[in-house]
């Protein structure tokens, strides 16, 4: 299930009575030491510091981050029990304090 | 007087556990709770006794780092851990090469199944490890990659 006109996309799939989810989040995760390539300056250090996942808003997951993980984070787990319909949720909290989210149906 | 006191004290911690179900004690405790000491611990050493408070760390079978050998650019590596071990808690990935080996700490609840995938970024050539807490132990697992370009 993509997740409409968000830049996000989280999938949730069911499978046998769990649910395999997802997510592509759109992030720079900028470490702090690259350079601009054509003013030289330091790029800021900007990365996701936490991540949440809820399953019809329980929370499930929760994850810490630093500037290491991929720009563009992916990640994927395994709901142990998760029915049709179901709503997940993925949000998340940056160093700069701005927080997004993005949310999905088991399908 | 004294069954008073103790009737007051027990509403009181009613009256938190509530607020906490509620969710409003919830966003002053998940932000103090990023484990700075950990992200900025420079070496792997550092970082590993951050993570675990300087418990020991057993290299274990139960700990499944599954990913490749070799990496092109190290900007972005995918992986996947996985857990075989019992009341796994929490799952944390190092990168030795990396100038800030700790990358994630994932906190799990008995919902989810003890395995992730995920991408990080590799520094350079060097090993990769996935710290599991595990029934109050630590576990540990090692995969060495080698990177052409390194990520960071």
């Amino acid at each position: 299930m993509s997740n409409g006109p968000s830049k996000h996309r989280l999938r949730a799939v069911a499978d046998d009575g769990a649910a395999d989810v997802r997510v592509l989040i759109q992030h720079p995760m900028e470490t702090g030491t690259r350079r601009h390539p054509e003013t030289g300056e330091l790029i800021p250090r900007h990365y996701i510091r936490e991540l949440h996942a809820e399953v019809n808003g329980t929370e499930v997951l929760r994850a810490y981050w630093s500037w290491g993980m991929a720009f563009n984070p992916y990640l994927a787990f395994r709901i142990r029990r998760a029915q049709v319909g179901d709503t997940v949720r993925v949000y998340w909290i940056d160093n700069l304090g701005v927080a997004d989210a993005v949310e999905g149906s088991v399908g | 007087m004294v069954r008073r006191i103790f009737l007051q004290a027990v509403l009181t911690g009613a009256a938190y556990a509530t607020l906490a179900g509620a969710g409003l004690l919830k966003p002053q405790t998940v932000l103090a709770r990023w484990p700075s000491d950990v992200f900025h611990a420079q070496t792997l050493d550092a970082a590993l006794y951050a993570l675990t408070g300087g418990a020991v760390v057993t290299a274990s079978d139960g700990v499944v780092l599954k990913m490749a050998e070799q990496a092109q650019d190290g900007r972005t590596v995918p992986l996947e851990v996985i857990s075989r071990l019992p009341d796994t808690r929490s799952i944390a990935l190092l990168s030795e090469q990396n100038p800030f080996p700790a990358l994630s700490r994932f906190e799990l609840t008995a919902a989810v199944a003890p395995a992730l995938s995920t991408r990080i970024k590799v520094g350079g050539s060097g090993r990769i490890i996935a710290l599991v807490e595990a029934g109050g132990r630590y576990y540990s697992t090692t995969h060495r990659i080698e990177v052409s370009t390194g990520g960071c």
